[in-house]
């Protein structure tokens, strides 16, 4: 039996700039109607309900206690997980692969409500690393410094990879940020924490997504054409960063080798016509092409976005960083994109993507790394 | 429509960290400037700081070591921006293997000079040997060395 995605939904995104803010649930309901709306579904349609939302973010504890009945979950199967939101989609697809569900929502949201980087500070455990000053973005310059130095990597490949991201959300209408930056602004830019500079890292902003996915004959009735899950992944490394591997993503590479095991995938560039990639870091992107198998150890550089690999078409999180839900903009990307309903960023065939979601706060600690297939 | 209000708020919870008797025997440790690992018998693995379990081979580990106060520079990072709350920059933070250890074990960098970013990669290098300095008064903290310098 095979489970599809059949609506997207958005609601508006936006940065510290706009005052008149939305409360997160009040955005996740804005995506949620959206995306049922656009297939004529309304709530009692709808068995499942499953959000991501991260409580320290959001200022409350519990904090789909708010977002439960905003997207639709009241006296309804709901729950939440406090990680990347490509695992929400995954926890969401097996409710239905388990055939006792025939329709989900899926939905994440991002406020601004709080600095991110002083509530990361608490990721860390109160004995060692948190008395060291550690934050989410000194995790992840640590993993970039090591991968810079075990293989000689030079910053203008990252400020390459920053090009490329930033030049396809000039054409994405859904992305946040349009503004293209050249390799020459990001080396320009000033370090933040040595080695990542200031147009290196992600800014977050605000704002939520939906997605709703059905069993087959269901998503068949609301939609001629569904994206069908083929299959997902996902694995969590250790804790301690001094006791695994920082140069290289192990928990992404095993999962990215039980999907293109189980689907029979050679090889990904040629198999695979979308990729979504979460870029935390120029350096993580390159990392993350060697996790994939897309190119050899240490040489992630080589990789070159085009018409024959095509790579964050959305503009990757560098444009549209919404923290936890950045997973869930990303596969609404590639279903936008195989649903030829992308609009001005439109590229032919695009028949099977694949999205890697990264858990931004045990990002910190390059820990779980997730992967959602998706074919026509 | 008026303007949606924008509401301060802040946590101030206490908590009382149980450390557990792993992480409270380091850190008794380091009252007397030993800095105390375990060891894995199965992969061998010497683990800086001392924890219950190989994640690895899923044991109980309670084979203690005592490690030097020397070791290898592996990665490290300066911070160059003020994030609310932590120290004023720049500071480094470097992951260290120790000598007898096999895995890296973080702490500050001191004693050198981080005034000039784009010199960094000069001024601290992968594989430079570093040592402990420690604090004189010492109460049980990861903080009781106060940072590592080069040799």
């Amino acid at each position: 039996m095979k489970v599809g995605i059949i609506s997207v939904g958005f609601s508006d995104f936006y940065d510290k700039s706009i005052n008149e803010r939305k409360t997160y649930y009040e955005n996740s309901f804005i995506a949620t109607k959206r995306a049922l709306d656009e297939i004529g579904m309304n709530r009692g349609d709808v068995d499942v309900f499953v959000e991501s939302s991260i409580d320290l973010f959001a200022g409350r504890l519990i904090s789909n206690m708010y977002t439960c009945t905003a997207v639709g979950g009241y006296l309804k199967d709901e729950t939440n997980t406090a990680e990347d939101s490509t695992l929400a989609l995954i926890y969401a697809y097996m409710k239905l692969k388990s055939g006792l569900f025939d329709v989900a929502v899926v939905n994440s949201s991002t406020s601004l409500d709080v600095d991110y980087v002083h509530a990361s500070t608490t990721i860390f455990d109160p004995f060692i690393y948190r008395p060291l000053s550690m934050n989410y973005l000194s995790g992840l310059a640590i993993q970039a410094s090591s991968y810079m130095k075990s293989f000689k990597i030079k910053e203008e490949l990252a400020a390459k990879i920053v090009e490329s991201n930033t030049e396809n959300a000039s054409k994405n209408p859904r992305a946040f940020k349009k503004k293209k930056i050249t390799v020459s602004d990001v080396i320009k830019s000033e370090y933040v924490i040595w080695p990542l500079r200031e147009l290196m890292i992600p800014e977050v902003v605000s704002g939520s997504v939906s997605l709703v996915i059905a069993t087959e004959n269901i998503a068949k009735r609301y939609n001629d054409a569904p994206i069908w899950i083929e299959d997902v992944a996902w694995f969590s490394d250790g804790y301690y960063l001094g006791s695994k591997r920082l140069d290289f993503l192990t928990a992404l590479f095993n999962a990215a080798n039980k999907v293109y095991n189980k689907c029979n995938i050679m090889n990904p560039k040629k198999d695979i016509d979308l990729f979504e990639l979460s870029d935390v870091t120029p350096y993580h992107q390159m990392m993350i092409y060697e996790a994939l198998k897309l190119t050899e150890l240490g040489k992630g550089y080589e990789i070159i976005n085009n018409d024959s690999l095509r790579i964050n078409l959305s503009g990757g999180n560098i444009s549209t960083y919404l923290f936890q839900a950045t997973g869930l903009f990303k596969v609404a990307e590639a279903f936008l994109q195989m649903s030829n309903k992308a609009g001005n960023n439109q590229v032919e065939k695009a028949e099977r993507a694949l999205i890697h979601g990264f858990t931004h706060v045990a990002g910190a600690s390059t820990q779980t790394h997730s992967i959602v297939l998706l074919s026509k | 429509m008026s303007k949606p209000f924008e509401i301060p708020g802040k946590w101030e919870i206490e908590y009382k960290y149980a450390a557990g008797p792993y992480i409270s025997k380091f850190l008794e440790g380091l009252k007397e400037k030993k800095i105390f690992g375990i060891k894995c018998n199965s992969c061998k693995r010497v683990y800086v700081p001392p924890r219950m379990f190989c994640e690895r081979c899923y044991v109980e580990l309670n084979d203690w070591v005592e490690v030097k106060e020397t070791g290898t520079l592996e990665t490290f990072i300066v911070v160059y921006r003020k994030f609310y709350g932590l120290p004023d920059p720049p500071y480094a933070l470097g992951l260290i293997k120790l000598d007898g250890a096999s895995e890296s074990f973080l702490h500050y960098l001191g004693e050198v000079d981080l005034s000039r970013p784009e010199k960094i990669p000069e001024i601290l290098k992968q594989g430079q040997k570093v040592i402990a300095i420690w604090n004189e008064e010492r109460k049980g903290s990861i903080l009781d060395i106060k940072y590592f310098k080069p040799l």
